[in-house]
C-alpha cells in the first residue's frame, strides 16, 4: 500500500509538473476513522496530501461532470467504470481528463464496522493482513477483512481498471472476490420481498446523499426535486420513500456500475444498493450489457437488435411470470 | 441545586412511574443507538456517545401535517386544521448538546415574535433528563461552540451516571416535580465531586477551534472571500448533515393532493438543496454549491447568532461522521476564522 501511495503521489506531480493537467482528484486522510476524503491536489508541492487505502470508497466521477479544466483522477475499478458510462453519455470531455488506474483490493463497509461495533462511534481502525481491528468507545472489535468488505466489492468483476491512461502496480491486480451478498436473489416469496422493501424504504429521511454521491445522477434537475408537477413528495412517507427509491432504480438500470457509494453514504443504513444490483442482472441477462465494461457497446436504450427480447410489450402478462423468479 | 443518588434499582422505579403515566423516549441499542419508547430501565442504553439521529425529531418532525382539505364535503367541513396535540412525554438520557439544542431550536418556534403550535405543544408535554458526558467521540465539540459535557442547558433534570449508581441533580421545577415525593437519598460531597470529576476529566480532552465570537461579529466580512471555492470544492449538497443537525431547522411547505382532497403538509427542508431558494419568479440566488454552503455556515455561526445571541451549533459531529465526502466542520470553522484574522500563509489550494 506504501508503495502505491508513492506511486500515487509521483504520478501525480509529474502530471502536475508538465502541466498536463490543472488538478490531480484523489483522497487524503478524512476526519473519521472509516472515510477518506476526496482532495483537490493544484500544486506540484502538494501530492503529498494524496493517500488510498481501504476507505477510499466514495466515487470520484461524481466531480468529473462536464470537466471544464484539464484534470487527472485516481480511479479504482468502479471509477473507471462509471466514467466509461459517463463518457458515452457525453457527460465527460474525455480530452480534458487523464485516468490514473488504480488496482482496488476492496473498500471497508462503513456500516458493516459500524454494526460490528454495535452502533458506536468507531475511533480508529487496523488493517492487518486478514483481520480489521476497530476501536469504538474505548472496547476492541476484529473480525476478517473479507466480512468487513462492502457488498459491491465482494461482487466487483473488474476491481482493476479496464479503460484507464495510466495504470499504476499492476502487479497487485486480483481476481474477483465472487462473494455472496444481500442482492443475490432471494427465495423469498413475493410478499415477503414487498416486506422487505418497505423495511428498507421505511428507513429513509430523503437526505438525498445516495443520489448525489452517485456518479450517474447528474441531471439538473432531478425529478425527486421536481415541484411543478411535483412526481414524488417530499414527505417522508411509506409511498414516497417507495417511490423515490423505484425511480432511481429504474433511471439507473443498465447504467449503475455498482461502486456502492450510495449504501456508504446513507447515514440511517438504507441498503439501496440490492435494487440496483437486480435491474443490472435483468439488463445483463435480456440485453448482454455491462454498464462501464467496453467504452464501444452502445447502451441498450440507444441500440437496437432484432433479437432484442420484447415480449415486456408483445406479451407483457407472460413476460412478467417468466421474470418472476425467486 | 438539590443532588440525589439514584441506585440501579432506584432507577427501575422511576422509569417504570414514568412509563404508567407517560410516553418515556430513552435511548436504546440496536443496529445504532436511537430514542425509542421504553418501559422498563434495563432496556435503555447508556454507554454511547451520541444516538444516530437528533432529539429535535420529537418536536420539529419530518413531516408534520398542518391542515386537511376535501372539496367535496360541506363549505364549513372542507378545510380541517390539524390541532397540536402532544402527549406527556419523559425524553431521557438525551446528551448536554441535544438537550441545548433545543434551547436554540426554541428561539426560532417559541419566540416572542412567532410560535409554531405544533412545537410548542410538544415542547410543553416533553420533560428533559439529560446525561453526561463521560467520554467524548473524535467527532464531539460541544465545549468549542459554547456547550459542554456537563451542561445543564435545556434539561429539566441532569444525570451523571457512575457505574453502580448515578449522580441525579434536579435543574428546573419541572424536573423536581416529575421527580415528585421520592425518598432517594441526598447526593453526598464525596459522590457529588465524584460525579463532576468524571466530566471534568472527559471534558479536558475537548478540542478547540476558532474564536466563534469573531466569526459571528466578523463573518460578513470574508463573504466573497476564495476560501469558500476551497470549502465548497468536495461538497456534493445532499442534507445529510442538515438533516441529521440537532439545530438545522428549515422546512417547505407543500400541498399534497388526490384528486379533491388532500393535506397541506410541512417536511424538512434543506438550503443545500438548490431548490431551496428557487423563487416563483424563477430567479434563483443560490444557484451554486458554493453559495449553499455559505449560507449553511454563515447561517449557523453568523446570521443565527446575530438574530438570536448564540451560534446555531452544538458541537454534536453528527455532520461529520454522515458527510459522505468526509467533509469536517470544524476545519472548516479554523479555515473560517484564519481568512478572518488575515492570517497570512493559508494558501487556497
Amino acid at each position: 500500500m506504501e508503495d502505491l501511495i508513492a506511486q500515487i503521489r509521483q504520478t501525480a506531480r509529474e502530471l502536475l509538473d508538465q502541466e498536463r493537467v490543472e488538478i490531480v482528484l484523489g483522497f487524503e486522510t478524512g476526519p473519521v476513522a472509516l472515510r477518506s476524503s476526496p482532495c483537490f491536489v493544484r500544486t506540484a508541492t502538494e501530492p503529498d496530501r494524496l493517500t488510498w487505502g481501504p476507505f477510499c470508497g466514495l466515487n470520484l466521477a461524481v466531480f468529473l461532470n462536464n470537466n471544464p479544466r484539464r484534470v487527472a483522477v485516481i480511479a479504482k475499478g468502479c471509477d473507471s467504470r462509471a466514467i466509461v458510462n459517463l463518457v458515452k453519455e457525453r457527460r465527460i470531455v474525455r480530452e480534458n481528463l487523464v485516468i490514473v488506474g488504480v488496482p482496488c483490493q476492496g473498500m471497508i463497509a462503513r456500516n458493516k464496522v459500524e454494526r460490528l461495533v454495535g452502533g458506536a462511534e468507531v475511533e480508529q481502525v487496523q488493517i492487518g493482513r486478514d483481520k480489521i481491528v476497530a476501536v469504538a468507545e474505548g472496547n476492541t472489535f476484529d473480525a476478517p477483512i473479507a466480512e468487513m468488505l462492502r457488498d459491491s466489492c465482494l461482487e466487483c468483476e473488474v476491481p482493476t481498471p479496464q479503460y484507464y491512461d495510466i495504470l499504476l502496480d499492476r502487479a497487485t491486480a486480483r481476481q474477483p472476490y465472487h462473494g455472496a451478498t444481500s442482492s443475490q436473489p432471494s427465495k423469498l416469496d413475493c410478499s415477503e420481498r414487498w416486506k422487505r422493501f418497505e423495511t428498507e424504504a421505511a428507513k429513509c429521511i430523503r437526505c438525498y446523499a445516495c443520489r448525489n454521491v452517485c456518479p450517474l445522477c447528474y441531471c439538473r434537475e432531478c425529478c425527486a426535486d421536481q415541484s411543478n408537477p411535483r412526481w414524488i413528495g417530499t414527505s417522508c412517507t411509506a409511498s414516497d420513500n417507495q417511490m423515490y427509491l423505484l425511480m432511481r432504480a429504474l433511471h439507473l438500470a443498465g447504467r449503475c456500475v455498482d461502486c456502492g457509494a450510495c449504501v456508504d453514504a446513507c447515514p440511517v443504513g438504507v441498503d439501496v444498493r440490492y435494487l440496483f444490483k437486480r435491474m443490472e442482472r435483468e439488463v445483463r441477462d435480456r440485453f448482454g450489457y455491462v454498464p462501464g465494461a467496453d467504452p464501444s457497446q452502445k447502451p441498450p436504450l440507444a441500440a437496437y437488435a432484432l433479437s432484442d427480447p420484447d415480449d415486456f410489450i408483445t406479451s407483457p402478462c407472460e413476460s412478467v411470470n417468466v421474470r418472476d423468479r425467486p | 441545586m438539590q443532588r440525589w443518588i439514584v441506585t440501579r434499582d432506584n432507577l427501575s422505579d422511576l422509569i417504570r412511574r414514568w412509563a404508567a403515566e407517560r410516553l418515556v423516549l430513552a435511548p436504546v441499542k440496536r443496529e445504532a443507538v436511537e430514542f425509542e419508547p421504553v418501559s422498563a430501565a434495563d432496556e435503555i442504553c447508556f454507554g454511547y456517545r451520541n444516538t444516530r439521529s437528533p432529539a429535535k425529531q420529537f418536536f420539529f418532525r419530518p413531516s408534520e401535517a398542518m391542515l386537511r382539505f376535501d372539496f367535496t364535503a360541506a363549505p364549513e367541513k372542507q378545510v380541517v386544521e390539524m390541532q397540536p396535540a402532544a402527549r406527556p412525554t419523559v425524553l431521557f438520557g438525551v446528551r448536554p448538546c441535544d438537550a441545548r439544542s433545543l434551547v436554540l431550536l426554541d428561539r426560532v418556534f417559541m419566540g416572542e415574535q412567532y410560535r409554531d403550535p405544533y412545537y410548542a405543544a410538544r415542547r410543553e408535554a416533553t420533560l428533559i433528563v439529560a446525561l453526561a458526558c463521560t467520554g467524548a467521540a473524535p467527532t464531539c465539540f460541544c465545549t468549542a461552540v459554547g456547550g459542554g459535557l456537563g451542561d445543564r442547558t435545556g434539561a429539566d433534570l441532569f444525570i451523571t451516571d457512575l457505574g453502580e449508581s448515578l449522580v441525579l441533580d434536579a435543574v428546573t421545577d419541572r424536573g423536581e416535580t416529575l421527580l415528585g415525593k421520592s425518598s432517594l437519598p441526598e447526593a453526598d460531597v464525596e459522590t457529588a465531586a465524584r460525579a463532576d470529576h468524571a466530566v471534568a476529566q472527559a471534558a479536558a480532552q475537548m478540542p478547540t477551534i476558532a474564536s466563534l465570537e469573531e466569526i459571528a461579529a466578523r463573518g460578513e466580512a470574508i463573504f466573497d472571500d476564495p476560501c469558500w471555492e476551497t470549502i465548497s470544492e468536495r461538497c456534493l449538497a445532499c442534507a445529510a448533515c442538515s438533516y441529521l443537525c440537532p439545530t438545522c431547522h428549515c422546512f417547505d411547505i407543500q400541498d399534497e393532493t388526490l384528486g379533491d382532497k388532500g393535506r397541506r403538509i410541512r417536511n424538512y427542508d434543506a438550503c443545500m438543496f438548490p431548490l431551496f431558494t428557487l423563487h416563483a419568479s424563477g430567479h434563483n440566488p443560490r444557484t451554486e454549491k458554493l453559495q449553499r454552503v455559505r449560507q449553511r455556515l454563515m447561517h449557523k455561526f453568523a446570521y443565527f447568532p446575530g438574530n438570536f445571541g448564540a451560534v446555531a451549533c452544538v458541537g454534536c459531529g453528527r455532520c461529520i461522521r454522515a458527510c459522505p465526502a468526509g467533509n469536517d466542520i470544524r476545519q472548516w470553522l479554523r479555515i473560517i476564522s484564519d481568512r478572518i484574522k488575515g492570517q497570512t500563509g493559508f494558501k487556497v489550494f
